[in-house]
């Protein structure tokens, strides 16, 4: 399922040029887990960079 | 992956920081990491909430967000220009809040709080030469946030002006930058022409949140838009309006 699901993702990137779904809204604080190879314990850490958020997959 | 890597040794010290956000398991992310020498910071989002919120539909996809939690930017990561960077580092900290020295720490807390006459107040406290330069900072990013809210209203985005004026006035009261905000919003709640532009924009964002995968609903989808384009005519709202209907066209032509 996990597959499929991966795959589809994936398909969908290649099928079509992605949407930029977001912006002009404002990201509040988002949760995320086990923050590595930085200083920050959270996002709202990164208060007053620029921030560039990459969503990847290792596959 | 390394352009990844160079724009954060590149952006990093002029107030860039990369997150790269996976849903996958740690095993294999942190495998893949270490062999691909990923030098920047990575997290996950369980279940993909956060990539959901973001409407992304297909990896990798990234965001770009400026120093007042805007997202001003989102696309394939290859298509992040550094021009596009650099309009963007404009105020944001040179320095990141957990590389300040100690004696910021009380600084540090009430900026991650999000309480800036707090901690503008807090740095003016402190006195050595580490930490010079901090309450400027402060200041540079909180006329930096006054300053895009006024660029939102100015331009007739009055959705996300007043959005952002209701969020600054609470984290900047106390500050000329607070007083801009309220008065911002005060002007909105007051103006019945930008009321009903906030009505389209906020039409525009609903089917822009909707999750369209069949031909007929992008069809659909479009000719909504095409309306609300007549009807704001001239407004961000239609611009808004009008820049969805060309994404989803062209999702429909692929």
């Amino acid at each position: 399922m996990k597959l499929v699901g991966s795959t589809l993702l994936l398909l969908g990137a290649l099928a079509a040029p992605a949407a930029s779904q977001s912006e002009g809204r404002y990201l509040v604080d988002p949760d995320l887990d086990g923050l590595s190879q930085t200083g920050a314990d959270k996002y709202a850490e990164f208060v007053g960079r620029t921030v560039l958020i990459e969503f990847f997959a290792y596959w | 992956m390394p352009h990844l890597n160079e724009l954060h040794e590149k952006f990093g010290p002029r107030g860039l920081s990369i997150i790269s956000v996976t849903s996958e398991g740690a095993g294999p992310t942190e495998k893949w990491v270490a062999e691909n020498e990923v030098k920047y910071a990575y997290a996950y989002d369980k279940g993909g909430k956060l990539m959901r919120d973001m409407g992304v539909t297909g990896i990798p996809n990234a965001i770009l967000i400026n120093p007042a939690g805007k997202i001003v930017w989102q696309g394939g990561p290859g298509g992040l220009t550094d021009d596009l960077i650099e309009e963007h580092l404009a105020g944001s900290l040179k320095t990141p809040v957990w590389e300040w020295p100690k004696e910021a720490s009380s600084v540090r807390t009430a900026l991650v709080k999000r309480q800036f006459k707090k901690a503008i107040d807090e740095a003016a406290e402190l006195t050595g030469q580490e930490t010079g330069g901090i309450q400027e900072s402060l200041i540079a990013l909180v006329e930096g946030r006054a300053k895009a809210l006024s660029a939102d209203y100015e331009s007739g985005d009055f959705l996300s002006a007043a959005e952002s004026a209701k969020t600054i006035a609470q984290e900047c009261a106390g500050l000329p930058a607070g007083d801009t905000a309220k008065e911002i919003s005060k002007k909105i709640s007051s103006d019945s022409e930008a009321k009903r532009v906030m009505k389209g924009q906020a039409a525009v964002r609903k089917l822009k949140q909707e999750e369209l995968k069949r031909p007929k609903e992008i069809e659909e989808a479009i000719a909504k838009l095409e309306k609300l384009s007549r009807k704001f005519e001239g407004t961000a709202a239609a611009t808004e309006a009008d820049a969805l209907a060309a994404q989803l066209a062209s999702r429909l032509e692929h």
